[in-house]
């Protein structure tokens, strides 16, 4: 034990004494997890109450009437998109040099069109290819449908009107349109029902879509942990390389115990960079890492097995370094993105989600989302962390199989 | 200049001889591409988002508007979005979604038909409708999937918009023709809820308002993933690339092979200048490998190839000077290692490799135009949206001149070096 003990921690010493070690080991996942959990959040979190983080669109309304007012006033109450009024040219140097979101012309006649029961055009332009168009977009048509509907009504409350009796006027019947689209609009106001969203008692839940920042955390440290615990490849094969395995055993020491110490001081790397991470995520990002203290360290346990085995197989897989080094950067960073650290799987089609059960990142991400968002114990995460362990068994199996010290 | 060439020449062969830098050069960020466009539906045709949307409804209510929600989930027009299972007992649905093996329970209450047209309203008696506080339609949301259950949400209250369309379509077509006295109330109240259907359909199928998009998003209005991201990650990795080119003039020095090159007669000059030609071929070799791999293959459309053409020249360049930069002023080949490696990934985060660029706040924007990477996919999306030389100018030209700043920079610490 005490030898095991000595060669990993020699290991350890090593991998510090490069200075160079701290950044990937804990600067960098900080750097992505702040600006990750960032880029995210429009996707994730609800707005602010206290600030008004909707993206500005600014509205010329050429059409100047009581429907478009009614028209900017709704869009006013969209939770995506804040209207900011402007004229022509100035909308479209403010949309040009600020690179916002949209640019709304109200055109003129659009109001009197309406109220005709005509059909009237909004003139939307966007970026092209930008996340930000899409939910713009649906704003301005959920709000154009609430004015369509009322307008539709009223339209088929003429309709039937005139069946009964046709009208004195045309004055007549703008009037009665007119006031059954003001009836129109009231009724709507107040919908027959509306949705609650409950959920588990156990959810860890802060706004009705999450939180960025726990998808960032734990994403992130599933991602830099994989690099570090991969890492082992490029430990091994320096080893090899270097002839440092072979003159280990030269010493009164067994295969297994050089072996044991060298897989253990790098998954002790692993769980204190785990450690670390949690800690920060917590006290800095304000991640809740759920309610089971335990259930967490079981599920960061498992997930470092598997990967510091996978470490250990790829080790005997790369021939030099510069193998070692692109693999374990490309697996990682492969497999992270697979398996959810990079974006929530449930966005992914279906056949993807099935493919991606293959691989050990997605049960790590779903055992973590499971603690941190479900708020679930440790019976709640057992299948995810027994998978996990099975991982870890069969690489390392493959691992030790294919092993060779020179 | 043959000199130059041939070192050049001798580095872009090495790199590509290497597996291991092949691997980060060209098959991860292929790799990366390849997932994201798999992991967004970029090759079904299909866009990014939520598909196969397992969810549980029970329905409480005996009326028509139960009947008809559930009718609406299970219609054709929503298989590839949800599976619907429906189950009688509230704790059973419950029980599905805490296992994750539904996205959320929608529980409608026994008195949902009731509130939409209360006891009465058919017959005239709007009663029921003075001072109705909606019902509560509960949806039980899975904590861990909150895209699917934002959008199990959205159908609801779609449904629910339809519903209160109806009612008030019955409600406004009665109560004028009652109000303006054209017909008997009894008569007309009968007939309201036989209106109100027929104008809730047309109401549902019909908007008179069109949002008609005006230039820019023409034809683009869903995010083009892959068009993003084989840039983004091409370039990320580039940038991997280019550090590693500018340490080998560190490995070379270790390795003694850059002083016995010197007692050749060849200048300090030529073999800086042929490892600095090696670095930028290499990127750009790599670039252009992207480039085609990702247009024949997957169908990515970088834009016109002209400008295309020009602005990956420039972001090589640039790319190139930020490498020479890191190997001038690292002491060792594992410093100049690190150093790259984590500005490479610190450049890539900051600019938009990883998260979409549009969302990142606009300090962060601003900021990172300090790096080849922000510059390189404003120009790129900029290409792909249909954009000319002339819409790339200003990245071409930040380009270069990061290049020669980077350059500049470069050589006054490698002077140094020599003169030591």
């Amino acid at each position: 034990m005490r030898k095991i003990l000595a060669i990993a921690w020699n290991d350890i010493v090593i991998e510090f004494s490069d200075r160079a070690t701290l950044i990937f080991f804990l600067v960098l996942p900080v750097i992505f997890t702040a600006v990750v959990g960032v880029g995210l959040r429009s996707a994730y979190t609800a707005p602010d109450p206290n600030a008004d983080n909707r993206y500005p669109v600014p509205v010329v309304d050429e059409d100047r009437s009581a429907l478009s007012a009614q028209f900017v006033e709704l869009l006013s109450n969209s939770a995506v998109m804040r209207p900011v009024a402007y004229e022509r040219e100035e909308a479209a140097r403010v949309y040009e040099e600020d690179n916002l979101a949209g640019l709304l012309v109200i055109p003129s006649g659009f109001g009197e069109r309406l109220l005709a029961g005509e059909a009237a055009d909004l003139a939307l332009r966007q970026p092209s290819n930008d996340t930000r168009a899409l939910a713009v977009g649906e704003a301005i048509s959920a709000a154009g449908s609430r004015l369509s509907t009322a307008a539709l009504i009223a339209q088929s409350s003429v309709a039937e009107a005139e069946r009964l009796r046709p009208f004195a006027d045309a004055a007549a019947r703008a009037a009665y349109f007119q006031q059954g689209y003001q009836m129109a609009l009231e009724f709507l106001e107040q919908p027959p029902a509306t949705v609650e969203v409950t959920r588990s008692a156990q959810a860890q839940v802060v706004t009705d879509l999450g939180s960025s920042m726990d998808q960032a955390s734990a994403g992130q440290l599933v991602t830099w942990v994989l690099i570090t615990l991969v890492g082992a490849a490029e430990l091994f094969v320096n080893e090899r390389l270097g002839g440092t395995l072979r003159r280990l055993l030269v010493t009164p020491t067994r295969k297994a115990t050089v072996l044991t110490g060298k897989i253990g001081g790098r998954l002790a790397m692993g769980l204190v960079q785990m450690l670390l991470l949690v800690v920060i995520g917590a006290t800095v990002f304000g991640v809740n890492w759920g309610r089971s203290v335990p259930a967490l360290a079981i599920m960061l346990l498992a997930f470092g097995l598997a990967a510091v085995a996978l470490g250990t197989l790829v080790g005997t897989i790369a021939k030099t370094r510069g193998q070692a080094s692109g693999l374990t950067t490309m697996i990682s960073m492969v497999g992270a993105a697979l398996g959810g650290a990079w974006w929530p799987l449930e966005i992914t089609p279906p056949a993807y989600q099935t493919a991606v059960k293959a691989l050990p990142t997605t049960w790590a991400m779903t055992g973590l989302k499971d603690v941190i968002v479900a708020g679930q114990g440790v019976s709640g995460i057992l299948p995810e962390a027994g998978i996990l362990l099975g991982f870890a068994a069969l690489f390392l199996a493959l691992g030790i199989w294919r092993f060779r010290y020179e | 200049m043959r000199k130059i060439l041939n070192i050049a020449w001798k580095d872009l062969i090495s790199a590509f001889r290497e597996p291991g830098v092949v691997i980060m050069m060209l098959v991860t960020p292929f790799a990366l591409t390849l997932v994201m466009g798999f992991a967004f539906g970029a090759f079904g045709g299909g866009n990014a988002g939520p598909a196969g949307i397992p969810m549980t409804i029970v329905n409480h209510d005996a009326g028509e508007f139960g009947q008809r929600l559930v009718r609406m989930l299970e219609a054709d027009g929503l298989a590839d979005l949800l599976v619907v299972t429906v189950l009688s007992d509230d704790a059973a649905a419950r029980a599905a979604v805490d296992a994750d093996q539904s996205a959320a329970a929608v529980i409608v209450p026994a008195d949902f038909s009731e509130a939409v047209v209360p006891a009465g309203l058919s017959q005239g008696d709007t009663s029921g409708l003075q001072g109705a506080q909606p019902v509560t339609i509960e949806l039980y949301a899975n904590p861990t999937r909150p895209v699917s259950a934002g959008v199990v949400r959205t159908v609801a209250e779609r449904f629910i918009d339809v519903a209160s369309a109806q009612r008030s379509a019955g409600l406004v077509v009665v109560g004028q023709i009652v109000g303006n006295r054209l017909a008997d109330p009894q008569a007309m109240a009968q007939q309201g809820a036989a209106i109100g259907h027929r104008v809730g359909d047309q109401v549902a199928s019909t908007s008179l308002v069109r949002v008609v998009g005006e230039s820019d998003a023409a034809g683009q209005s869903n995010f083009d993933w892959l068009g993003y991201m084989a840039p983004s990650m091409a370039i990320l990795f580039l940038m991997f690339t280019v550090s590693a080119g500018g340490r080998t003039i560190l490995l070379e020095r270790d390795l003694g092979t850059l002083p016995r090159m010197l007692t050749t007669p060849t200048g300090a000059a030529q073999v800086l200048g042929g490892k600095v030609l090696g670095t930028y071929l290499t990127g750009l070799a790599q670039m252009i490998i992207l480039f085609v791999a990702s247009t024949l293959l997957l169908g990515v459309h970088w834009g016109a190839p002209a400008p295309v053409a020009a602005l990956l020249l420039s972001l090589v360049a640039a790319g190139t000077g930020w490498g020479m930069l890191i190997a001038a002023y690292s002491k060792t080949t594992g410093q100049a290692n690190a150093v790259g490696t984590a500005l490479s990934l610190t450049f890539g985060a900051l600019a938009g490799n990883f998260v979409v660029r549009d969302l990142l706040p606009d300090v962060l924007k601003k900021a990172s135009l300090i790096t080849p990477n922000a510059w390189g996919l404003d120009g790129f999306k900029a290409l792909a949206a249909g954009g000319t030389l002339a819409d790339v100018a200003l990245p071409i030209a930040a380009l270069w001149g990061m290049a020669a700043i980077t350059f500049a920079l470069a050589v006054v610490a490698f002077r140094r070096q020599a003169a030591q």
